[in-house]
């Protein structure tokens, strides 16, 4: 059994969040949701990470301003995957320069082929 | 040797195209920038539609795949299923929104009057949004009642609006004073908060269409609420108009024409 770091899923909705935390849970993945920006900032800052899935539009803290402040200030950044529910949500990954998009509504499947790419990239995989 | 000089004249003509090269300029500004706000509109009413279906579509295929694997335990599946009513209400207020504003366009808005109780109205609201308003509270000060000639429904919608308005912008468990009153010949409904209040530079647009005052953080919602909502109140003969507190937070004031009749109605 291969240990998996937290995959961090960053959403101020709070139905979608609670939603995708349980699928990952579901398929073995430690997850932690943050309600926003400023949140995920907190857990991303202090914890190890495999993976971050982030929401852009958000209160108190965007997910711009999140990956702005989470570059300068973590010494290991991980992916970013932007989920996002914008038309222009690849545009709005280039502009961040994430790792990854899923466009809202992603289904079930999109989801777990996008985190499984990651996490396997990273050398791990799901008990 | 006279010289003619025809410059005065030339000078009006080049003035009047100056003007109008200005006129057209600006004109061009507006359109752009009204087509801008369009743009940003349809962006965010996309981004609220799209939330609630993700959530319907996940939620979904969590309980299909639970259920073919055998694991959905039967508080799933009811947990599941209340997901999907709530977030198919939430994508219905939404389309409700969209639609009252594609008739106030359209001037085919109506309103269904009948003599009202606009303090049972508020009363009735305040108790079946105090649940959905989180940690917040909502202290209700009327008179026994006061009458009124409005479409119900319609009063509610501003009422749950500004409740709304007043929890979603408020953080930390403060209270939300929901306030009826008689002034002159006009009933007074007020919903104070002790939120984050209204930014300086938004006041000016704060009812128009498309509007959202915390725009650049995104708390939700497609920035119509208040805009429909004083189309709602004018409809009426009333007013709609926002203060803002010395000490902080918003307050928006609803103004209808009491009943001319409270007599009658009354009994």
């Amino acid at each position: 059994m291969t240990s998996i770091d937290p995959i961090l899923v960053i959403d101020d909705d709070e139905v979608l969040r609670s939603m995708i935390v349980e699928i990952l849970t579901d398929e073995g993945y430690p997850v932690i949701g943050a309600a926003d920006g400023a949140q995920g900032l907190k857990v991303a800052l202090g914890s190890v990470l495999t993976l971050i899935l982030l929401d852009m539009r958000m209160p108190t803290m965007n997910g711009w301003e999140f990956v702005k402040a989470y570059r300068e200030q973590s010494g290991r950044p991980v992916p970013i995957v932007v989920c996002t529910a914008a038309s222009n949500a690849s545009l709005w990954a280039e502009e961040v320069q994430a790792d990854g998009f899923l466009a809202k509504p992603f289904g079930l499947e999109e989801l777990l082929t996008t985190v499984h790419h990651f996490v396997s990239g990273a050398g791990v995989s799901a008990v | 040797m006279m010289t003619l000089v025809s410059e005065p004249v030339v000078g009006d003509g080049a003035m009047e195209r100056d003007l109008l090269v200005e006129e057209a300029r600006r004109a061009q500004a507006l359109a752009e920038q009204a087509l801008n706000l369009r743009d940003e509109f349809v962006s965010i009413a996309a981004h609220e539609l799209k939330t609630p279906v993700a959530s319907l579509k996940l939620c979904a295929q969590m309980l299909e795949r639970r259920m073919s694997k055998g694991s959905a335990k039967p508080e799933d599946v009811t947990r599941g299923l209340r997901t999907i009513r709530e977030q198919s209400d939430r994508l219905g207020r939404l389309i409700d929104g969209l639609l009252d504003i594609s008739r106030l366009q359209a001037k085919r808005f109506m309103l269904d009057v009948c003599r009202t109780d606009v303090v049972s109205l508020a009363g009735s609201v305040c108790s079946l949004m105090t649940p959905l308003l989180g940690e917040h509270t909502v202290e209700f000060e009327a008179p026994e009642s006061l009458w009124a000639d409005v479409d119900p429904l319609r009063v509610e919608q501003i009422i749950v609006n500004l409740l709304t308005n007043a929890a979603k912008f408020t953080v930390g468990p403060r209270p939300i004073q929901l306030k009826i009153a008689e002034e002159g010949s006009t009933v007074a409904i007020s919903v104070r908060d002790f939120g984050l209040g209204i930014p300086q530079e938004a006041r000016d647009t704060l009812f128009n269409r498309f509007h959202q005052a915390h725009s650049a953080k995104h708390h939700g919602g497609m920035g119509l609420g208040l805009y429909i909502s004083r189309e709602i109140a004018e409809a009426h003969g009333g007013t709609l108009e926002a203060e803002h507190p010395p000490d902080g937070g918003a307050k928006f004031v609803l103004r209808l024409p009491l009943s001319s009749r409270p007599d009658e109605a009354a009994g």
